[in-house]
């Protein structure tokens, strides 16, 4: 419950702070981390998502960036729409239902980061400020509301592009205006399904505090940052929550295939995982002219809140891009979310939660270390040391002797 | 190009992940001698890139975008063994290294996100650190930058 409510505040922070991204995150985690069955999730979440969207688009609202006219009639003609798809939810497939979600998802997720790359050629906001005709907003709304109704969805995904694109709202004020909608679409979206499913609220109301919480931290944030970063943060968090739905949709036919285990189960062959690392060093470089490094990146991306030059760092993007790489090896592997790792649980022992402080120290080294370095297993161990670097073969016979040496007394360590 | 820089990460946390490199276990294994797997990864990685670079080189070959191949060492700095201690402790610590504690926060290993806590503090701290004479952007960098 812990871990959960944790989650719930990040996707509370998310939700205020993008306006969209709340039911992609909470049917997950209703579904993923407290394992609930998925139309309970969906139920659930839309609770969970109105709540926080309210008390986020107050935040917003404290600061004009709710434009309340556009936003009442897109939440009406939406509304409509969310009652119907929530009833004709009931008639689709589980199945269907998710996979729908996550094409949805990937198409707004891709829009999202194109857009984001228009701004950078036309501008901070496009030319569309012409006033979209109302009716076009109401029509705009139903669609959205009838889509995201029928997967459980509020939709913010679905509201902050439709109101940037299709009515010409400033990124920020269709923040704020989609929190509105997606608060007042999401209680109709859950009268829908009330009824039809059970709520406990043990679970349900830990879960929205922290989100609520999250919301308003979230909305503060969002009026700090630029509006191209949160798009593209926003893209590229709705692609990875699309294939991470899709993963658990795989059948399980597929899963236990002999091919399939081979490639995306077991662990590689050393000499396959070695070598793709290899031809990935020598495409980076052909490519991107760019040698492949880590640590770099991580300490720009440690530097990334003072310095914003830094957000358009190729680094801090390919450092993002690895966990969006482990996100997908692990869903295809049909991996969940995992506290425990024997080597550092076996290291705290009797004292489990010296555990993470010790994590935290040994991350510190790493961090300390590698700077003062100037690289780490990437960029000295294998760019380095394929170079034959002089500096790069020094570092890595200390870091692999003094990683030798502190593992042997640790094993040897009494008790 | 931001999007294909995501991708070229994403591509090498999936390899990471896929090879193994991501459970602590690959890193204490290799230590203790029981499970050189993670060692022949490296290995691997080494000669495949090196043999690439060497030919890349003879060739004469430049980067798709038509420039002459960023290759460069690494400078030799004054921590730099110093630095690649602390980070062997830390390393064999945590069972993790900057790109592993990434690839495991995506795979939902909470402790890689607890390690990647520590390594921005760490690395935050060194680049205020008096002692820090080491640049903090390598010069290859700079170099590269204008492409980008």
């Amino acid at each position: 419950m812990v871990a959960a409510a944790s989650l719930a505040l990040l996707v509370g922070v998310t939700l205020g702070l993008l306006g969209g991204g709340g039911s992609i995150l909470t049917v997950p985690l209703f579904l993923g981390v407290l394992h609930q069955p998925p139309r309970q999730a969906i139920a659930w979440s839309l609770l969970v998502v109105s709540a926080t969207a309210a008390s986020a688009a107050a935040g917003h609202a404290w600061r004009g960036q709710v434009q309340w006219r556009r936003g009442l009639l897109f939440a009406a003609a939406s509304m409509a729409g969310a009652f119907l798809g929530a009833r004709t939810s009931r008639l689709v497939p589980e199945t269907a239902l998710v996979v729908g979600f996550a094409a949805a998802m990937l198409v707004t997720g891709a829009a999202m980061i194109r857009r984001r790359r228009l701004d950078g050629v036309v501008g901070a906001e496009p030319a569309s400020a012409r006033e979209a005709p109302l009716v076009r907003v109401a029509a705009l709304a139903l669609a959205v509301g009838f889509a995201a109704g029928m997967v459980g969805a509020g939709g913010g995904f679905l509201i902050v592009p439709a109101l940037v694109l299709g009515a010409g709202v400033p990124m920020r004020s269709a923040v704020g205006t989609s929190l509105l909608v997606l608060s007042l679409q999401s209680a109709a979206g859950f009268a829908g399904h009330a009824g039809a499913v059970p709520l406990d609220w043990a679970v349900i109301l830990p879960v929205t505090a922290a989100s609520v919480a999250g919301g308003l931290v979230g909305s503060l944030a969002s009026s700090r940052l630029p509006a191209s970063a949160l798009r593209s943060i926003f893209g590229w968090g709705v692609v990875a929550m699309a294939f991470y739905l899709l993963g658990h949709q795989l059948p399980p036919e597929l899963r236990s295939g002999a091919a399939y285990r081979a490639l995306l189960v077991e662990r590689w062959p050393w000499w396959a995982g070695g070598a793709a690392i290899g031809a990935l060093v020598l495409a980076l470089l052909w490519s991107e002219n760019k040698l492949l490094g880590v640590s770099t990146g991580c300490a720009e991306l440690s530097e990334v809140p003072w310095t914003p030059a830094l957000r358009s760092s190729w680094r801090v993007w390919f450092v993002g891009g690895i966990a969006l790489g482990g996100l997908w090896a692990g869903m295809l592997a049909g991996g969940g979310l995992t506290l425990a790792s024997p080597w550092v649980d076996s290291l705290a022992g009797a004292a489990r939660w010296l555990k993470w402080p010790l994590l935290l120290g040994a991350g510190g080294l790493i961090g300390y270390g590698t700077r003062q370095a100037g690289g780490c297993t990437s960029g000295h161990g294998i760019v380095g040391t394929a170079q034959l670097a002089r500096s790069s073969l020094l570092a890595t016979g200390t870091f692999m002797a003094a990683g030798f040496l502190t593992t042997q007394l640790l094993a040897r360590w009494p008790g | 190009m931001r999007s294909r820089d995501v991708l070229f990460g994403a591509v090498f946390g999936f390899i990471l992940s896929r090879a193994g490199a991501t459970r602590p276990e690959a890193i204490s294994g290799m230590f203790l001698l029981q499970d050189l797997h993670l060692v022949g990864v490296i290995g691997v990685a080494v000669v495949v890139a090196g043999a690439g670079f060497q030919l890349l080189r003879r060739a004469g070959a430049r980067s798709r975008g038509g420039e002459p191949l960023a290759l460069q060492p690494k400078p030799m700095v004054p921590g730099l063994v110093a630095g690649s201690a602390l980070f062997g402790v830390g390393w064999a610590l945590s069972g993790t290294c900057p790109g592993t504690a990434l690839a495991q926060i995506g795979e939902g290993q909470v402790a890689g996100a607890v390690t990647l806590a520590g390594i921005l503090a760490g690395a935050w701290l060194q680049a205020r650190a008096p002692a820090a004479r080491a640049p903090r952007v390598p010069e290859a960098d700079a170099e590269v930058r204008p492409a980008a």
